[in-house]
């Protein structure tokens, strides 16, 4: 039924750029954060909610697939499932947050704030904003994120040995039971660990921006994954088709991510009360406010009139410069969700910000790797994959 | 009632498969103006005989951009200079104040564009095409599949792609727009008491 070659082995290289990228970023934060140890701090917090919205985003998405029980995305399951596979290393990166905790979060020390109303607001805040909970949470949030993508993960790879076993209901059930409590773990994961950084503000829309970017994110890196699959002679007989769907898809979000961070910005910004306005004061003076017009023109006025036309959402060719744009854009949009808030004195982006990327991506690039590796890349006995495969769009 | 001359072969297909092939076979040896008329929409056929996808989106887009500018100048000129009005101390000209409305106008205007285009398009002010008279045509809208090649078709020959169509499978062959029809002979066909079986 499925003739080509199918066990991924390739990926040698990236596994060893990733991890020379891990060292040299890893290098570069410990001797930098030697000088500029808050810095390095904020840089990592960056890098890493970068990273973990990009996993959890995959996670949502491999979940939606499988409760709608949808068909072309069989033929990318497996890339799905490498990108979930990182979410063990997220585990082990959230070390250095908790060992900067009472650097980077001004919650954790309310005395210090200077100002006595935001004090007041802390201090009556503390039942939630509180060290010991901070990590009890961090523990429920990955323990719900590992365990739901260690099920689909296994039940998945079980079927590529013991073809008669069908998980089909398993699979359904299980995401569409799965998906209302990795969804919350994610938004709180959001309030907790980008929304407190400004502790006296509050947006019941924050765990859906970072979610849409988060989601956006991980549909471009599925778009660079099977390209860069396709490049080393896997996957061949995914087409021009799947390449629309997901171009369809990082519109789609494009566009959802505009909608909620324009609507989130618009309505405290007609109420203009001060605790609310908190967030956006300091993101809409100095040197921050031309990083909120490239966050609002790099996320949004770019890739959509970029990703309108039928043609270059269906060549990977084309699609696959927007999908790196919108990485590094969601980035971009990490460094303006904590830096403001931390750093107000700027600068907007220090070179320990590139440095903690690098140090990250790289990781996540070589374990992510490492874990497809000796796997079909396709499900390969699942039933729908013929389905997929012939998947043809207009 | 718009007096077009368009002329030419249609035949008539029993099935989708029959069709689809007979559109093939047609556009490989040449044929570029074929039409197809079908009970349901059939995705093969289209590409079979080249239609491309609809361009509606280019001519829609500029619409759009239009009348976000228009929507955008109105709310700036109305607020900011013509009578410009202290709300809550925030500026006069306040762009997010205006980005609801020029999107909603941005959306009112494509959607009304794309549906007056997609009307003309269709050629809908003509009630009439020359098809309709081709007796038992009423049955492309319930079990027959009609394939139409124009006479204007580079690769034209009235006895030729007659004889093609019937090779391909094609279960009766008419002439197109022989001659306009006056309304009491469109009549008499569509009742069948004339209707020549070719």
């Amino acid at each position: 039924m499925n003739p080509e070659p199918s066990i991924f082995t390739g990926g040698g290289r990236l596994i060893v750029g990733g991890v020379l990228a891990f060292l040299a970023g890893a290098i570069a934060l410990v001797v930098g954060g030697a000088a500029h140890g808050r810095d390095a701090f904020y840089a990592y917090l960056s890098a890493y909610t970068w990273l973990v919205s990009l996993l959890v985003g995959g996670l949502i998405f491999l979940m939606i697939v499988h409760a709608m029980d949808a068909k072309w995305p069989v033929a990318l399951r497996r890339v799905v499932e490498g990108v979930t596979g990182v979410l063990p290393l997220a585990v082990i990166g959230f070390i250095p947050i908790a060992v900067g905790v009472s650097t980077i979060y001004p919650w954790t020390s309310p005395s210090a704030i200077v100002d006595h109303e935001a004090q007041r607001l802390v201090e009556h805040k503390l039942p939630y904003l509180n060290t010991p909970s901070f990590f009890v949470r961090a523990f429920l949030y990955f323990g719900v994120w590992l365990g739901t993508s260690y099920f689909l993960r296994r039940w998945s790879l079980r079927g590529d040995w013991a073809p008669e076993t069908t998980d089909k209901p398993r699979f359904r059930a299980f995401s569409a039971l799965g998906l209302p409590p990795v969804a919350l773990a994610f938004t709180f994961a959001g309030f907790d660990w980008l929304m407190s950084l400004t502790p006296t503000w509050y947006s019941t829309m924050f765990g859906v921006y970072w979610f849409a970017g988060g989601f956006l994110g991980a549909i471009a890196l599925l778009v660079l994954a099977t390209y860069g699959l396709q490049r080393g002679g896997m996957l061949t007989r995914v087409g021009s088709s799947h390449y629309y769907a997901l171009g369809r898809l990082l519109l789609a979000f494009t566009i959802f991510w505009a909608y909620i961070a324009y609507f989130q910005f618009f309505l405290i910004w007609i109420a203009n009360k001060p605790h609310e306005a908190a967030f956006y004061a300091p993101r809409m003076k100095g040197e921050f406010a031309s990083l909120s017009i490239l966050v609002a023109a790099g996320r949004f006025v770019v890739p959509f009139f970029a990703l309108l036309p039928y043609r270059i959402k269906q060549q990977p060719g084309t699609l696959v410069p927007i999908a790196i744009w919108i990485l590094v854009m969601h980035w971009v949009d990490m460094e303006w969700l904590v830096m403001p808030s931390v750093r107000t004195e700027g600068p907007v982006v220090h070179w320990l910000d590139v440095a903690a990327l690098v140090c990250v991506g790289g990781a996540a690039l070589a374990f992510g790797t490492f874990r497809l590796r000796g796997r079909p890349i396709v499900p390969k006995n699942d039933p729908s994959l013929e389905t997929a495969f012939r998947y043809g769009s207009v | 009632m718009r007096k077009t001359r368009q002329g030419g072969i249609v035949g008539a297909f029993d099935t989708p498969e029959a069709i689809i092939r007979a559109a093939h076979e047609l556009r490989k040896s040449g044929y570029r103006r074929l039409e197809g008329y079908t009970p349901y929409p059939l995705l093969d056929l289209e590409r079979a005989i080249g239609r491309g996808r609809s361009r509606i989106g280019f001519v829609v887009f500029p619409f759009a951009i239009a009348a976000a500018a228009v929507a955008y100048l109105v709310q700036w000129w109305t607020n900011a200079v013509n009578y410009p009005l202290n709300s809550g101390g925030r500026p006069a000209h306040a762009p997010p104040a205006f980005v609801p409305a020029t999107f909603e106008m941005a959306v009112l205007f494509s959607a009304l564009a794309a549906c007056v285009i997609l009307a003309l398009w269709s050629g809908l002010p003509a009630l009439w095409q020359p098809i309709f008279e081709v007796p038992g045509f009423d049955r492309a809208s319930i079990d027959k599949f009609f394939l139409a090649i124009s006479d204007r078709d580079p690769a034209f020959d009235r006895e030729a792609t007659a004889r093609r169509l019937t090779e391909l499978g094609a279960t009766r062959i008419e002439l197109l727009g022989t001659h306009p029809a006056t309304d009491a002979e469109l009549d008499e066909r569509l009742n069948g008491k004339g209707g020549a079986e070719s």
